[in-house]
């Protein structure tokens, strides 16, 4: 049976920082929505976002805000890791949509001083950490599970003993605006699986998990599903998302009838929780399966890039201690979420093993995560 | 899960679509007519960011302008390079060829020049002034999903920005997802347009201005396929060696084994004895697509002379991958240098 050590983790969301605090906030129902605080909001219709709030006092921006997380979320799942901060040798896969595009902006508008380096994240990583293998899976909202995906295959070709998978992003107004865009409301609220879901809100977000071959941890990273819907750039296609899921079961090499727990994409869109819950539906009325589901992004916002790991270090922490955050914002579950058991109104209390986590991109990038417990 | 068997990965089609550039023999004469500039030398273009004379590759005459219309720059001029490639490796252009491959892309400046736009409007008009068309171009792997739609690609779909790392990284994750039994083939694409946002950032730098794709197959598929090399195209006769990073290029050099007896460098520099040529001196500045123009150049190369080939890219950290010649034939041993891991 293939599997690898989660040794650590490390995250920061808008509603806190540090794993824990991330997942008691989620488990408490509290959410990091707040009314936008850098961007102009006389230029928009949504007005409000999941934004790590450490924006100069005063008002304005600065770039760089993606890089300070990511580096701080690294360190976070190193020390927990009980691992050194040199990186010499060390894969470093880090799942991002925009990368430093923030600051892309900030120089083609305001004239802020820009590098061609600093659209990414590979020196600042060589420069705290000396790794000389850092890569950047630009995913879209699959990107961090994707770059899980890669790490595993590094791990079983014995390319690497350990690496740090990262995902990351800070919210650029291109992406914001665009979505607010397309839009026929401005969504009030993210509403994962409910009938009247008004659409996504994005979030701002790092997380970054250690894995090694061997060795103990916190969890087991049994193997990741990776295809491509070749679909639409932005429309998901359900069959394709459960023959992801599929495909993750068979690399993980574990029973499917087994999974306890999904922690779902569920971004609170029409068409994603549609296509989703559609497949999700599917596969276990194949393989018996009777999970408890839920989603994060009612809480964090859609973090993009840093989304699917992200929700893959709470489901960590649900398979050590045995709770479920809730989906608060769940009221009516829409027609094809119905037969799902979703956590709604409190954590559950349930004594999971084997957790799924789905991540699914624009461009129809999909990835699949299994982790059982130890 | 038993680790797949190794098997080696060719290079079983190639496709350029370039300002300056109308095919892979432009490209292999246009890099062996520029031995590597020295260190410091000055780049051998004017100032000007106009001094591509050549005029700006049209990926409309290629591509049409129906249901293009909305695409980037650099998604239109990777949709024809990749076009190209797939011709060359003998597979259908109709959507009707491997389900199961997979799609690798590398550029770092893709999508800026949407990301730039978008900005600029909504700070002079607001959102309502922005087109919802634009939106999937904001997300950095619209190049990767647009050719997994076009050609009904659905194995794993990777976008890539490292720098001047990412094109030889490119072909490494490809490999590495083969070897991982993910996918039993990739189109692979490097590309950088020469948008105004990209020659604003990039200064007066000579630019590459397109796209080059490869077909990478493991060397029983192509063959089984019974497929050959397109009319134009070179024959695939070249196997991906090692790849390796480092901090600096004698750390690449001394991680790659067998790199020693590559008597050709596509590096800006070499040892004595060593032949050195240098992409950027002869195409300009490539980025992202720097390694996938290295393959290329190197499979054109190793269609015509055995001696191994040696692409180093970037500079602190530094890529590397050897090219091989291959030979089809029995079952044998696997050069040395040539096994991947």
């Amino acid at each position: 049976m293939t599997g690898w050590a989660i040794a650590g983790t490390g995250a920061a969301a808008s509603l806190g920082q540090g794993t824990d605090a991330v997942f008691q906030a989620l488990c408490a129902g509290r959410s990091g929505l707040a009314p936008l605080r850098a961007f102009d909001h006389t230029r928009y219709r949504t007005r409000q976002a999941y934004e790590i709030d450490d924006r100069p006092p005063g008002g304005g921006d600065r770039p760089g805000r993606a890089t300070r997380w990511l580096l701080a979320a690294v360190a976070e799942a190193l020390a927990e890791a009980g691992a050194s901060e040199d990186l010499t040798g060390v894969p470093v896969l880090v799942g991002t949509g925009l990368r430093e595009l923030r600051g892309a902006e900030l120089w083609w508008r305001d004239g802020a001083p820009l590098r061609p380096a600093g659209l990414g994240f590979g020196a600042a990583l060589r420069q705290r950490f000396g790794t000389t293998d850092a890569y950047q899976v630009v995913n879209a909202c699959a990107a961090s599970l994707y770059a899980c995906g890669l790490a595993t295959d590094l791990l079983a070709l014995a390319a690497a003993d350990t690496v740090v998978v990262a995902g990351v992003d800070a919210i650029t107004e291109s992406m914001f605006g665009l979505l607010d865009r397309v839009h026929a409301q401005p969504p009030d609220r993210v509403r994962p699986f409910d009938r009247d879901r008004p659409g996504v809100i994005m979030g701002e977000g790092a997380v970054a998990i250690v894995l090694r071959r061997t060795g103990p941890g916190l969890a087991t990273l049994r193997g990741v599903g990776l295809n491509c819907d070749a679909h639409h750039v932005t429309a998901p296609e359900p069959e394709s998302i459960a023959e992801v899921i599929r495909d993750g079961y068979r690399r993980a090499g574990i029973d499917p009838a087994r999974v306890d727990l999904v922690y779902a994409h569920g971004t609170g869109t029409w068409l994603n929780d549609q296509a989703e819950a559609t497949a999700l539906s599917k596969v276990l009325a194949e393989t018996g399966a009777q999970p408890l589901v839920t989603a994060i992004k009612a809480g964090t916002g859609h973090t993009s890039g840093g989304s699917g790991l992200l929700s893959l270090v709470c489901a960590v922490r649900s398979l050590r201690t045995g709770t479920v955050p809730p989906i608060p914002t769940l009221r009516e579950p829409a027609p094809e979420a119905a037969g799902l058991r979703l956590v709604r109104d409190r954590p559950a209390r349930s004594a999971v093993r084997l957790a799924q986590v789905n991540a699914f991109g624009f461009g129809g990038v999909n990835a699949v995560a299994l982790v059982e417990g130890r | 899960m038993a680790v797949p068997a190794r098997e080696p990965v060719l290079v079983t089609g190639t496709g350029l679509f370039a300002t300056g550039l109308s095919s892979l023999a432009d490209l292999l004469a246009a890099t062996t007519a520029h031995p590597a500039a020295k260190v410091g030398a000055p780049a051998e273009t004017t100032a000007h960011p106009a001094a591509n004379v050549a005029a700006p590759a049209d990926p409309a005459a290629v591509l049409g302008r129906r249901g293009t219309r909305y695409l980037d720059r650099a998604t239109r001029l990777a949709l024809v390079a990749a076009d190209r490639a797939i011709a060359d490796a003998g597979l259908p252009r109709d959507g009707s060829g491997p389900p199961r491959f997979g799609v690798v892309v590398s550029s770092n400046l893709g999508n800026l020049d949407t990301v730039c736009r978008v900005t600029e409007t909504i700070a002079r008009d607001g959102v309502a002034a922005t087109s919802p068309l634009h939106l999937p171009n904001a997300s950095g792997n619209v190049i990767a999903s647009r050719l997994a739609i076009r050609y009904r690609l659905r194995g794993p779909n990777l976008t890539l920005s490292d720098g001047e790392c990412s094109g030889l990284d490119a072909l490494h994750w490809a490999q590495t997802l083969i070897h991982a039994g993910r996918m039993p083939g990739a189109l692979v694409v490097g590309v950088e347009a020469a948008t105004d946002p990209v020659r604003r950032l990039l200064g007066g730098r000579r630019l590459f201005d397109g796209a080059v794709a490869v077909l990478l197959e493991p060397a029983g598929a192509a063959e089984a396929a019974g497929r050959r090399p397109g009319p134009d195209g070179v024959p695939h006769r070249t196997v991906l060696g090692r790849y390796a990073r480092a901090g600096d290029r004698a750390g690449c050099v001394h991680r790659l084994p067998g790199a020693d007896r590559a008597r050709r460098w596509l590096a800006p520099d070499a040892p004595p004895g060593i032949r050195a040529l240098d992409l950027a001196a002869a195409v300009g500045e490539s980025s992202g697509a720097l390694g996938v123009l290295q393959c290329a150049t190197a499979a054109g190369w190793l269609a015509g002379q055995p001696e191994p080939v040696l692409a180093l890219a970037g500079t602190d950290p530094v890529a590397g991958f050897s090219f091989h010649r291959w030979i089809p034939g029995p079952p044998g041993p696997v050069p040395e240098g040539a096994a991947a891991g």
